[in-house]
């Protein structure tokens, strides 16, 4: 919600672009089938059209506004979607915009308790967290999908039914001249929460609703505090109440505040309600200065999620297919790692790289991230927003501990963000290698870490990669692999080598969204090609 | 722990009840049970403990 007087994105500081509706010349090939139909043109679908156009696919975008989100306010990404946005070519515009950190701060009535620190070191490409709006990621994913020439996107067309068929899906679609149809052999829904693909389908969304209720509203201000992520319990303003605070970019302040039970939603989304409860905050962190209310909404904590995120040629994709507490700042950066995945995977088998069967670790992989959200947001929950009389007694015990002992505030630290492996996927091998005594196993994401010149990282091709520690290993794969697997001799010993514990003919071998497919203490040629066809669910003849 | 010890602990978490009054003494004791556990190496002393804690609550009632 914007103040009144004021247009439904009448920012101050974002201007937002006017998409027209397909027309013209576009509208003559309006209804030539297409392989793959996007729903939702989200930074989600945004990013799956830009996975699939890196391995040569194109696609059709659709969604049914005329300009960016208005409703939905991601603000923290992940040190994992930055590598996403890597792969993609867009990383340059993100790192100029956004604001890295890496501390968070927990007050109790005012008093400070615990000061956190993320994982970072100068062996990290990026920083664990980077806050920016959601208006600007939108911005820098569409300059590059319409930068594109794989990509077409059709704005002001809604998806108005869609129907399943043997070998694809016939989509119902409605622009502002008429309703039309349109097959497609592939449809990734990622139409968001309210997925109007996942109600026609009759897909349901599982799960449970948290009680507590958040208020989040975006103020402009000049306020002189470093990216540092606050939050506060038990404060003045707000007593047996949680507020968050974030720093964004062009001097705006997300601030989230804990609704109490008896308080309606509807009274708290009040206009007037709303610049005396931020008012407040401001005083409660030392802030006399004039502020500006940008925007507001209400948000509550529920963990929801399909049981399958395939539903044949369909698939789902980011909040269409789960919905997470913000606690753990996971929700867009979940979907992000959603798209990653499906982007790669359907692109191989599109591509007749890679057997159809690696389509079905899409929904194992990403619906088991999903849980391990779950379970670790469900943590975070109940220490921010405690759930019942034992819960919140025992918070209020560590919280009121921990102003004069350490190991009590400690207790308020959240989860850190570590993704999640994937080590029992039909698309990993199993890591059965007993003489590796370290390094990161197969299903984890391959680590960091700062080389001669570049990282690690950097070594990675857009196809399969295999990291050898052995000239003459590299060779001979170079020689004997299948053109999709990418070759890269590492010298040993060195930081990476000592990292990978590798030893002379030791080899990794990484997926295209840098997940360790499977690692061999003692490597040759032959294991590591029939690992590779193993993973990609391919017979080794075929190729 | 000795019995004269334990006794003085006994005495000295009554008379804080008591000083502190009823409507503190619930987060006095949950503090003091987290504060305790803290110098605990024993995670399973604490379970057993917790669990021991649970028994016979309400005794005047079965009768």
């Amino acid at each position: 919600m914007r103040p009144a007087g004021k247009a439904q994105t009448e920012s101050l500081y974002f201007k937002y672009p006017y998409f027209e509706p397909p027309k013209g010349a576009e509208r003559d090939k309006i209804r030539d089938g297409v392989r793959v139909a996007i729903v939702g043109a989200g930074p989600i679908g945004m990013t799956v059209a830009l996975a699939l156009a890196l391995e040569g696919i194109q696609s059709v975008l659709f969604d049914n506004k005329s300009t960016f989100n208005d409703g939905s306010r991601a603000i923290c990404v992940a040190r994992s979607s930055f590598y996403i946005f890597e792969s993609l070519g867009v990383s340059a515009s993100f790192l100029k915009k956004s604001l890295g950190w890496t501390t968070g701060r927990s007050f109790y009535r005012g008093k400070k308790i615990l000061e956190f620190q993320m994982p970072d070191s100068t062996d990290e490409k990026f920083r664990p967290m980077y806050n920016i709006q959601q208006q600007f990621i939108e911005k820098f994913l569409w300059d590059a999908v319409s930068a594109n020439p794989l990509i077409e996107t059709r704005w002001q067309s809604e998806i108005v039914g869609i129907e399943n068929k043997f070998n694809g899906s016939i989509l119902n679609i409605k622009d502002p001249v008429e309703i039309y149809e349109l097959s497609a052999e592939w449809v990734l829904a990622c139409d968001g929460a309210h997925s109007s693909v996942r109600k026609f389908r009759g897909q349901r969304l599982k799960g449970k609703n948290f009680e507590g209720r958040y208020v989040i509203v975006d103020v402009q201000m000049d306020h002189d505090y470093p990216t540092i992520r606050r939050a506060l319990f038990d404060s003045d303003c707000r007593r047996g109440g949680t507020i968050l605070i974030h720093k964004q970019p062009e001097n705006i302040w997300r601030i989230d505040y804990q609704l109490e039970d008896d308080e309606s939603t509807e009274h708290a989304l009040d206009e007037d309600n709303i610049r005396a409860n931020v008012s407040a905050v401001l005083k409660d962190i030392d802030f006399n200065d004039n502020w500006e209310l940008e925007w507001w909404s209400v948000y509550s904590a529920n963990t929801l999620a399909l049981d399958d995120y395939r539903d044949g040629n369909i698939f789902f994709v980011g909040d269409s297919a789960h919905i997470v507490p913000i606690f753990g700042v996971r929700g867009l950066n979940n979907g992000f790692a959603d798209a990653a995945n499906i982007g790669w995977k359907l692109g191989w088998v599109m591509n007749e790289k890679a057997g159809a069967g690696l389509l079905d670790s899409y929904s194992p992989e990403r619906r088991g991230a999903t849980m391990d959200v779950f379970h670790n947001a469900s943590k975070s929950s109940r220490f921010m927003t405690p759930p019942t009389h034992g819960w919140k007694l025992m918070r209020d015990a560590a919280l009121s501990l921990a102003l004069e002992h350490k190991f009590a505030g400690e207790l308020a630290n959240p989860r850190q963000f570590i993704p999640y492996n994937y080590s029992e996927s039909s698309a990993i091998l199993d890591d059965r290698d007993e003489n590796f005594l370290g390094g990161p196993r197969s299903g984890e994401v391959l680590p960091e870490t700062r080389l001669d010149s570049g990282y690690l990282t950097d070594l990675l091709g857009k196809r399969f990669t295999v990291l050898c520690f052995n000239l003459d290993l590299a060779n001979s794969l170079a020689n004997t692999a299948p053109e999709s697997i990418f070759v890269v001799h590492i010298s040993r010993p060195s930081k990476a080598s000592k990292l990978l514990n590798a030893e002379n003919n030791s080899a990794y071998l990484v997926r295209p969204d840098g997940y360790i497919a499977a690692r061999w203490k003692q490597a040759n040629p032959d294991m590591v090609i029939e690992g590779f066809f193993k993973v990609i669910f391919q017979s080794r003849a075929k190729q | 722990m000795t019995d004269s010890k334990l006794e003085m602990v006994y005495e000295a978490i009554a008379l804080k009840i008591d000083d502190l009054g009823a409507e503190n003494s619930e987060l006095f004791l949950a503090k003091l049970s987290l504060l305790l556990a803290n110098e605990m190496d024993d995670l399973s002393i604490v379970l057993k403990a917790i669990d021991d804690a649970a028994l016979s609550l309400d005794l005047s009632l079965k009768e």
